[in-house]
């Protein structure tokens, strides 16, 4: 009942993985730290990795206080726009009028980049909090939107015809057979809707605000702390990578059933 | 759900007609499957097999005609519960135990526990109940749904292909469990096929599927006693024979170059 056969592109042990990505991580700073030191670029416009790590002392507590307030709009934007999303996808699913009366908000949506909305939402509700989260959860619920649409979609004929020999009403085919089955395909697009909602966080932290990730590279820029903004860039690209390992940590968790039938039986 | 009643017992297909948009797949079919027998509905894919089976099923409408069950029309989903669809149909999430008893597999009922368990072990997983769908072997789960069709419903099994997809030796096997099951677990039911052998190995009536537009049902063979319980591994002469009428009445020619 086991197999060689890994759906993971690296074969081999958890501790094997982290030290192959840890050679990665050792490689990538090498070369800029060379690059940096034998003064290939203007160390102006790219200092050091040790400059730039010396840069904590420069912005200090400020740092955190950045990188939270980065964090906070990324965790709440994305979670209200993933439960916007997936009721709404699940609700166009479930029935045919809702389908019909939103099929064409969402297909006119659907093709605008959510970062075109900035401006508008700026205009509108100014540089407010409130505003800032709703263009997150207007980008990520209408992507999540999508997903659900497509993944219940897919979900095998033969399972929803079994729901329906044993009697289930909709609800419960819905919330027992459909719903789990379609999980599995959501995952791709969750890691998408995630880097979505960094990139809108930011964008709108440039266009306005006191506070964030954004805001630090923004002033970084424009005072030409070139340190500052190279390691505020780093904190967000770990800050993503982190974010992401928990959404893929609980997608591993709760389709489990589905790696493993993958993983052993193709 | 069922409406009225008629007289007779088994399942009754009566006049019944299905069309897929413009293109009618079964006109006019009538079969009567008495209780306790396994008929076999032969015919080569994609001839309307596997709607008369959801028709019976009350998966699909007819446009014409009606099913009965047991002398109950049927008019939606749910009357016959005992079926093993063509493709994989187990859900992934759920321990084989699980599947069985879905969709009160929350409740812990102990005589509905210890059922599944018997019927579990009838089809040789009794030591995988607590196993996902997913690392068991397709014949394994082919197993898992023939046990699941067995616990839903006690009195009747739509078969639709069930070894279609499987190996020679997965399907010889299956063969064999089938074989017992009918003797302890009778049910009355259509096995749908396009393996002559197999139609003649486990079934009591042959009923052919004959190519046309739309297709139209051939005279049931009624398979000898003999025949019937011969093992699936001997082979007959007048096994032999019968399958090569059912060949020739399914408008395949064998001996042509």
């Amino acid at each position: 009942m086991s197999s060689n056969y890994s759906i993971n592109p690296v074969i081999g042990s958890d501790g094997r993985r982290g030290v192959l990505s840890f050679v990665g991580v050792i490689v990538f700073f090498t070369v800029w730290t060379t690059v940096s030191y034998l003064g290939w670029v203007n160390s102006l416009l790219l200092p050091s990795p040790i400059r730039v790590f010396e840069s904590i002392h420069d912005v200090g507590f400020a740092l955190i206080i950045h990188s939270l307030a980065t964090l906070t709009r990324v965790v709440v934007g994305f979670s209200v726009g993933v439960f916007i999303g997936m009721s709404v996808g699940t609700l166009m699913q479930y029935n045919r009028n809702i389908y019909q009366i939103l099929d064409g908000v969402v297909e006119t949506f659907r093709p605008v980049p959510p970062v075109a909305l900035v401006p508008f939402f700026i205009l509108v509700f100014g540089f407010s909090e409130f505003g800032k989260l709703l263009i997150i959860f207007m980008g990520v619920g209408l992507l999540i939107t999508i997903t659900t649409i497509e993944a219940i979609k897919r979900v095998p004929a033969p399972i929803i015809r079994w729901g329906l020999t044993v009697g289930l009403n909709r609800q419960d085919l819905f919330r027992l057979v459909i719903f789990p089955a379609a999980l599995p395909e959501m995952r791709g697009g969750f890691r998408i809707a995630l880097a979505l909602a960094i990139t809108l966080v930011i964008v709108s932290e440039f266009m306005g605000a006191t506070y964030g990730l954004g805001y630090l590279i923004s002033v970084s820029k424009v005072t030409l702390t070139t340190p500052t903004l190279l390691l505020t860039i780093i904190i967000l690209g770990w800050l993503g990578w982190g974010l992401d390992r928990i959404v893929q940590s609980i997608f591993n968790r709760t389709t489990a059933w589905d790696i493993r039938a993958k993983g052993t039986t193709k | 759900m069922t409406l009225e009643k008629s007289s007779q017992s088994g399942i009754c297909i009566e006049n019944v007609s299905f069309q897929y948009g413009r293109r009618t797949v079964l006109e006019a079919i009538s079969l009567h499957v008495p209780a306790g027998e396994i008929w076999a509905l032969i015919g080569q894919s994609g001839i309307g097999k596997t709607t008369l089976l959801q028709i019976v099923a009350g998966l699909f409408q007819p446009q014409t005609g009606s099913v009965t069950v047991d002398g109950k029309v049927v008019v939606g989903a749910g009357t016959v519960k005992g079926i093993v669809f063509q493709e994989e149909s187990l859900l992934g999430w759920l321990t084989v135990e699980e599947n069985i008893r879905f969709p009160k597999h929350n409740k812990n009922h102990t005589d509905e526990k210890l059922k599944a368990k018997d019927i579990l072990a009838q089809v040789g997983l009794d030591r995988w109940e607590n196993a996902l769908p997913g690392i068991l072997s397709t014949g394994m789960r082919k197993r898992a749904e023939f046990a699941r069709a067995l616990f839903t419903d006690n009195r009747y099994l739509l078969a639709d292909e069930p070894f279609g997809t499987l190996d020679a030796l997965t399907r010889r096997d299956l063969w064999y469990m089938w074989r017992t099951l009918r003797t302890s677990e009778p049910r009355t039911g259509i096995l749908s096929t396009h393996d002559p052998e197999e139609a003649i190995r486990l079934c009591d009536v042959i009923v052919p599927l004959i190519p046309g537009t739309p297709a139209r049902l051939g005279k049931p063979i009624r398979v000898p006693a003999r025949l019937s319980a011969l093992s699936p591994d001997a082979n007959d002469d007048e096994l032999f024979s019968l399958k090569e009428q059912l060949i020739h009445s399914l408008g395949i020619n064998l001996h042509t170059t």
